[in-house]
């Protein structure tokens, strides 16, 4: 088609061209306030999947294909998510391929979390060190005990379990997190969230995000002021409370494909010791996190849900400037 | 961090860099994506692919500006896989109606036509932009490369959908005329 060579040259162009038409990264006119809840040092926005790397398109890339290809079973003991299937090693039908930064240790394989570049004191006794060794030509009988596509010392995260984070410190002096995220049953949000990552009244500031705002990049980020607190502890109790249930049994409503066709809000926790936990909010009490614990999600109760959302329908928690 | 700084990081083989560059670009990289794609999925896969492009890119490459470098990139992986998906009918999106519209560009056939290869072309539409007015080569491009709607682009101007629809149409005439002018045959 010659119109199509048209668009090819076109993206080609000279860049200074291209770089004076982007878009702007926030809506003109608009700008929000960040409010703190207490003394917060700097709290960074992290993305959460940290210094990912190379590969593996086997595993759900995405919440829609997390269905039984994921090997999810339910049962009355919970969601058991199985071992993470871990290779690096290219499929012949695919050009290319993705996945975290990860390290095996213990027979666990934790992958990339988040990067937490301030001060934070996270870091507990040293346990190993990471070889790295693997890659795409690695046979799977080379996937051994502290293997993996990283390399370096780790430690324990100080104030959590070393069988779910640890941690490594990067060159430039931030720490790395990891977590492990596979091999093990979640019956209750509290499984995970307390459990695991002690969330309740260990955050500082909480986030969120709107649907339009998540899908068009625009970053409208709001940050909810102390008045809201109780409703957010409301919903975190929710949270703790809620059942774990697999993402494919979501159910949808007339009209919807995907959950993608549901409202959906970002929220994120900045906890007291500088990580982040962020979650994926979906209309009817469905909460997601994120990449990780692929294909599950908590059932939360819709009244202490629905009482949040609303409040950031109504703007009103956040103050803007 | 500054583009130096992340770029540094790529060239000493650390994996920070695509953590930096997520965090700083992922963002730009997914708005490219999802404009082109309109598949959460697909755009995510194509933004990661991104990444490892740049990983492999860099080095022996320094871009100047990372941004672009990325950008362009996450459209050339997108229009690959919207190529793919418009082959199997799921295509959609911004990108059928722009290629509508530069239909109106190609150049009627002349008996002094020459095929000219993709550098060619690129360096004449270099030369074609350059002779644009700033706004209007801004509202062209915003179409052209990064796919936003017309609704998108009046928004962001603070002109009608109407001024958007008569610019890109006339810049289009002119794109036509200036191809025509240098005997390009397509």
């Amino acid at each position: 088609m010659k119109s199509k060579r048209i668009l090819d040259a076109l993206g080609q162009v000279d860049e200074n061209y291209i770089e004076e038409a982007a878009p702007e990264a926030t809506p003109k006119g608009k700008k929000y306030r960040w409010v703190k809840w207490g003394a917060l040092a700097a709290c960074l926005c992290l993305v959460l999947c940290g210094a990912v790397f190379f590969v593996n398109r086997d595993a759900p890339s995405s919440v829609a294909d997390a269905n039984a290809d994921t090997g999810i079973t339910v049962s009355e003991d919970g969601v058991a998510i199985p071992p993470a299937n871990v290779t690096l090693a290219v499929p012949d039908d695919v050009e290319m391929c993705w996945a975290y930064a990860f390290f095996i240790y213990q027979g666990r394989c934790y992958k990339g979390y988040e990067t937490v570049y301030d001060d934070a004191d996270l870091i507990g006794e040293y346990l190993g060190t990471a070889a790295g060794m693997l890659d795409v030509w690695t046979p799977k009988e080379g996937y051994v005990e502290l293997a993996g596509n990283i390399s370096g010392d780790f430690y324990s995260v100080k104030g959590y379990d070393p069988g779910f984070m640890l941690c490594m410190r990067e060159s430039n002096g931030a720490i790395q997190i990891f977590i492990n995220d596979n091999d093990l049953t979640l019956k209750y949000g509290a499984d995970l969230f307390e459990d695991r990552f002690h969330l309740s009244g260990n955050f500082e500031e909480v986030r969120y995000q709107t649907r339009a705002s998540w899908y068009n990049s625009t970053d409208e980020i709001f940050t909810l002021e102390r008045e809201a607190e109780p409703v957010v502890d409301d919903f975190v109790a929710a949270l703790n409370q809620g059942e774990f249930m697999r993402t494919a049994d979501i159910p949808l409503d007339e009209g919807q494909h995907s959950i993608y066709d549901k409202e959906i809000y970002h929220v994120t926790f900045c906890k007291n010791d500088g990580m982040t936990i962020t979650l994926r909010l979906l209309e009817g009490g469905y909460v997601h996190f994120g990449t990780y614990f692929g294909g599950t999600c908590v059932k939360v109760d819709e009244k202490a849900f629905n009482t949040l959302i609303a409040l950031f329908d109504s703007g009103e928690a956040a103050k803007a400037d | 961090m500054d583009d130096l700084q992340i770029i540094a990081l790529y060239w000493a083989r650390s994996e920070t860099a695509v953590a930096e560059t997520a965090r700083k670009y992922g963002p730009y990289c997914r708005s490219i994506a999802r404009r082109i794609l309109r598949s959460e999925e697909d755009s995510e896969e194509c933004v990661n692919d991104t990444y490892w492009k740049a990983w492999e890119a860099m080095p022996p490459q320094r871009p100047r500006q990372l941004r672009t470098f990325l950008g362009r990139i996450t459209r050339n992986l997108a229009l690959s896989r919207w190529e793919k998906a418009a082959a199997e009918k799921r295509g959609g999106g911004q990108v059928p109606l722009a290629l509508e519209e530069l239909a109106e560009c190609v150049p009627a056939p002349d008996s002094v036509e020459r095929a000219v290869d993709d550098m060619a072309l690129t360096q004449l539409l270099n030369e074609f932009l350059g002779g644009l007015p700033a706004e209007t080569r801004r509202i062209f491009l915003r179409r052209y490369w990064y796919f936003c709607s017309v609704k998108e682009i009046a928004a962001d101007f603070g002109i009608s959908e109407s001024k958007v629809k008569t610019t890109l149409f006339r810049t289009r005439n002119r794109l036509k005329q200036h191809l025509e002018k240098e005997g390009v045959m397509l």
